[in-house]
């Protein structure tokens, strides 16, 4: 019986949850069987999951690929109807699709000395690539960011592949109080190469603050997607005055040149629609 | 919320008003209702509870219960609330605990036919104030210090006459002016219209008298290149344009007076490629330097660059008046010169028309040309030029040979000022003017609080005009710093930082910059900013946003509180709709007044809740109205265009629609939930609007859930 399941999930192509990980209150890691998606996958790309055929299309980075394991791990916030939805299910668990791995991958090579910067959830996509940069023979600076303290995730893990690690929180409860500090860190340092993955205003405060040094700075940019393959045009950005599909010219831009304000109002389009969703969801007593 | 340990000890007291009320509504009875509400320990009436009777009343119930909230059913609280208020106050209660519930415009005087439902209204109301008000907390109202010194930003006249007008009152005001010297374009005009007064006495008086003035800090060749803070307290960084060197001051308002540039109309008609071709202020230039070559036959060609069908679709305004100003001088320095202006729709307003009769009794040539069939201009070998133009009232294409060709062009935003549209964080309209907060209601003002706009960074105006609106930009500004300190009322966002996710949905959605993103998302409320709209809080997908005095649990407390003695079962003969009307206090809920005091009749089927913006109204609340079974839902604010929070109202619509296609899934009709839209003064259609709604629904039945319930 079990292997007639087992054939069956791998025809329809279920995901199977092989490890799901709380890192704080309401974030999880979550490690899917993805035999395919992990083969190909690069830093940097994202893959957009479905956790039932009524299910809303949600696009994550990735933050791992285990190439024998046949997994990819994913860190998901639950912000709203379908994350919260994702973060009910257990080890074991299916979900019905997943596609991926999407959108261009990072450019990996020797720069010099790197500072990645990450905010919130994203500081664990943001490893995957601070890893790769330091494989690549990188000096790798990593500042992990949060609102507040019990929000920071990633730590040892950035530690483990960073030459320094500096933590900052909104609100001062671990490490330094926002991100003045890196006008000086960017002062002392030369620095070749920023990366920067968080909120959009997380980007968008890096970016104004390494402008003036010159120094490229990569964003990764989550707007509004639907099928994620540069059809529909809901992820349009605009990079540099021209409009960009996030899903296939990206998600990494030249944080120099984003339209922050532009994407930061897309991005609320639909909150008369998520918090409907969200209210009714409450209504059931949070039951999904 | 409600703090658990607190044991809710609720007074009410319910006014007559002489007959107003007591002659429709049966007040023994309500008051009776009253006294079995839950918390409520004592019930009164008054004749008028506004009287000093009244008052006292209130105050000696206060103390004798020991009271920690008070209600008064009553008249509108837009005239009464805050002496009741302040009653309380004296009576040791926080104002924040009191609650008023509208009787009298909102029932009595609007269902004066039938006392039995103006009754059950009035209790039905109270028992909304009741539950609303046990959710209340008493508030601080902070005071926010004043730094009495103004930045006034552009040194041109309307620049110097704001920052004359503040010195005068004894403020310190800091200058700027990139420019090496004051006067900005009053520099290039020459004689002033009305009065053909010199323009450079009027700018010789202006700039001595700013520069003897010790109040007055002169940073010329100067930019403003970073503003933080607020009202009272905005810390500014100014860099000299040469040496890059930088300047802090910190200022408690600022004046916008940025000015204009004329738009250079370069590869139209010829300019910058013949020299007889100019533009009305270089025109006045050779005029008032005397440079003027004499020509025989001048030709001015209006509206160029301006009113167009897209980009530049305005009117300049002054165009006109300085063409045939301008014309006018030329045919009194050369009175054989022939003049021919060629216009579109000729606007001399007020007194300039003066203008217009002395060109006709110059035999100035007027041809009013078709936009669709410009002029064309063709540079003769010598320089001079062919105009060709079809006069379109004598319908017939004409031929002038002339040798001066000035285009008329309007003013247009600068470089600089788009630059300082971002570091300001106030905005610029369509046209690429500074956009003001309310063009009635503020004319001067922006939205930010502590920002002022004058003179032609505004929009085209005269030398008149943009003087008058300097002083009423440094009255304004005056106000705040005349004060020294200010008291903000306490209606305000506050965000509950555990349920908050980060999506800054508030930021995004708040259009008076009074919540900021922290460089990792925590949304940061700038009170000095905030408004108390609510926009943000309804628009925040989490609940994690709310406005005090108007938060969900209060809001949902009331609604609930409507349907809960009846339970609702309802049989389709004996049907009587039971309407929720979101009213915004400013526009729609000042319709609903009017109606009261004009006496307009509407079905007694409404209950009216008040929010401070129809932006405040959110899913959640519609939805927990069809739940717990309205009929129908309306949601009203003021008339698009005159919100006074910019645009609550749209954003109202924009949630009402999202809302209407999803109640069908629902299983509610969408029909039962409206938007509708009054300005105060519209007592008549706010009442035209409520009977057509429970008109509406009295025929679309029950719903769903009434007739199913009954349980």
């Amino acid at each position: 019986m079990d292997q007639i399941l087992q054939g069956l999930r791998e025809a329809t192509n279920l995901h199977e949850i092989v490890t799901k990980r709380e890192l704080v209150p309401q974030i999880n890691l979550f490690e899917f069987s993805a035999k395919e998606i992990a083969a190909k996958t690069k830093p940097g790309q994202f893959v957009i999951l479905r956790i039932d055929e009524n299910g809303e299309r949600i696009p994550l980075t990735i933050a791992g690929a285990n190439v024998e394991k046949g997994t990819i791990t994913v860190v998901c916030h639950e912000v709203g109807k379908s994350t919260k939805q994702l973060g009910t299910l257990k080890k074991g668990d299916y979900i019905l699709d997943l596609l991926g791995p999407l959108g261009k991958p990072a450019e990996i090579e020797k720069f010099g000395t790197v500072l990645c910067v990450g905010g919130g959830v994203m500081t664990a996509p943001l490893h995957f690539q601070a890893k790769a940069f330091h494989e690549a023979g990188n000096k790798v600076i990593g500042v992990i960011g949060a609102r507040t303290e019990s929000h920071l995730i990633f730590e040892d893990e950035m530690r483990n592949v960073c030459d320094a690690v500096y933590v900052a929180t909104d609100d001062g409860t671990k490490g330094y109080k926002g991100l003045d500090f890196l006008k000086d860190l960017l002062k002392k340092t030369k620095t070749d190469r920023v990366i920067v993955m968080g909120p959009v205003v997380t980007m968008k405060v890096v970016s104004e603050l390494t402008r003036s040094h010159g120094i490229p700075t990569i964003v990764s940019l989550i707007p509004i997607m639907v099928d994620g393959m540069g059809m529909c045009g809901a992820c349009r950005v605009t990079v540099g005055g021209k409009t960009l599909f996030a899903c296939v010219d990206g998600p990494d831009f030249d944080g120099h040149l984003v339209d922050f304000e532009e994407l930061m109002s897309r991005l609320k389009m639909f909150t008369p629609q998520e918090k409907l969703a969200f209210v009714l969801q409450e209504e059931r007593g949070g039951n999904l | 919320m409600q703090t658990s340990k607190e044991e809710l000890r609720i007074g009410v007291f319910v006014c007559h008003c002489g007959f107003n009320i007591g002659g429709v509504i049966d007040v023994p009875a309500v008051v009776k209702y009253a006294k079995t509400l839950p918390g409520v320990v004592c019930a009164e009436e008054n004749l008028y509870a506004c009287s000093s009777v009244g008052l006292n009343l209130i105050k000696e119930c206060t103390k004798k219960h020991d009271l920690n909230r008070v209600i008064v059913a009553s008249c509108t609280p837009a005239t009464h609330e805050p002496l009741f208020r302040k009653t309380c106050e004296e009576a040791g209660l926080n104002k924040y605990l009191f609650e008023m519930v509208n009787i009298r415009e909102h029932s009595s005087w609007v269902h004066m036919h039938y006392p039995k439902e103006a009754t059950e209204k009035a209790k039905d109301l109270i028992r909304m104030a009741v539950a609303k008000a046990s959710y209340l907390q008493p508030q601080i109202e902070e005071e926010l210090e004043i730094n009495p010194s103004a930045l006034v930003i552009g040194g041109g006249i309307a620049g110097m006459s704001a920052t004359m007008s503040l010195a005068r009152q004894g403020f310190t005001v800091h200058l700027v002016e990139k420019e090496v010297e004051l006067g900005g374009m009053l520099r290039q005009l020459y004689k002033l219209q009305p009065t053909e007064r010199d323009a450079s006495e009027v700018l010789r008086e202006a700039v001595t008298a700013v520069k003897v003035n010790s109040n007055i800090q002169l940073h010329m060749s100067t930019l403003v290149k970073e503003i933080e803070g607020f009202i009272g307290d905005f810390d500014i960084t100014l860099e000299k344009n040469d040496s890059n060197e930088l300047e802090q001051i910190n200022v408690g308002t600022i004046i916008v007076a940025t000015g204009a540039d004329a738009f250079k109309p370069v590869g139209m008609y010829g300019y910058g490629e013949n020299e007889n071709v100019v533009t009305q202020l270089e025109l006045e230039q050779f005029l008032k330097k005397g440079e003027l070559k004499k020509p025989n036959n001048v030709v001015m060609i209006q509206c160029v660059g301006a009113r167009e069908k897209t980009g530049r679709t305005y009117c300049s305004r002054i165009c006109c008046i300085v063409a045939l100003n301008n014309a006018l001088l030329l045919k009194k320095l050369y009175p054989d010169v022939e003049v021919n202006i060629l216009f579109r729709d000729l606007q001399t307003y007020g007194e300039h028309e003066d203008l217009y009769s002395e060109a006709r009794a110059n035999f100035f040539n007027f041809i009013r040309y078709d936009p669709d069939k410009p002029p064309k201009v063709a540079s003769k070998r010598d320089g001079k030029l062919t105009v060709t133009v079809y006069d379109t009232y004598i319908g017939a294409e004409i031929e002038i040979d002339s040798d001066l060709l000035v285009l008329s062009t309007p003013l247009v935003q600068h470089e600089e000022g788009r630059k300082l549209s971002p570091i300001l964080k106030v905005p610029l309209g369509a046209d690429g003017f500074f956009f003001e907060a309310h063009p009635k209601l503020r004319p001067v003002d922006f939205t930010s609080e502590g920002i002022y706009v004058c003179g032609t960074a505004h929009g085209p105006k005269d030398v008149t005009e943009s003087i008058a609106q300097a002083y009423a930009a440094a009255s304004r500004a005056g106000i705040p710093m005349a004060l020294r300190k200010i008291k903000a009322g306490a209606v305000k966002a506050s965000v509950d930082k555990d349920i908050c996710v980060n999506c800054d949905a508030c930021v995004v959605s708040c259009i008076f910059n009074a919540v900021e993103a922290e460089p990792f998302g925590l949304p940061n409320i700038i009170e000095a900013n905030c408004k108390g709209c609510g926009v943000c809080a309804a628009e925040c997908p989490m609940g994690a946003m709310q406005l005090k005095h108007f938060t969900d649990q209060q809001i949902v407390a009331a609604i609930e509180a409507l349907f809960e003695p009846k339970k609702l079962a309802v049989s389709s003969e004996s049907f009587e709709p039971i309407v929720l009307c979101f009213a915004c206090q400013w526009c729609s809920y000042g319709a609903a007044d009017l109606a009261g005091v004009l006496r307009i009749q509407y079905p007694p089927n409404i209950r009216i809740i008040r929010v401070p913006c129809s932006g405040r109204v959110d899913v959640l609340h519609i939805l927990k109205a069809f739940r717990n079974g309205a009929d129908g839902v309306i949601v009203t604010g003021c008339l698009i265009g005159d919100c006074h929070y910019i645009d609550g109202n749209v954003k109202a619509k924009d949630r009402v629609d999202v809302m209407k296609k999803s109640l069908k899934a629902l299983g509610i009709n969408p029909e039962r939930l409206e938007i509708g839209f009054a300005s105060s003064s519209e007592g008549q259609k706010f009442a035209a609007m409520m009977t057509n709604f429970v008109d509406k629904i009295r025929e679309l039945g029950p719903n769903p859930s009434r007739v199913k319930g009954g349980d």
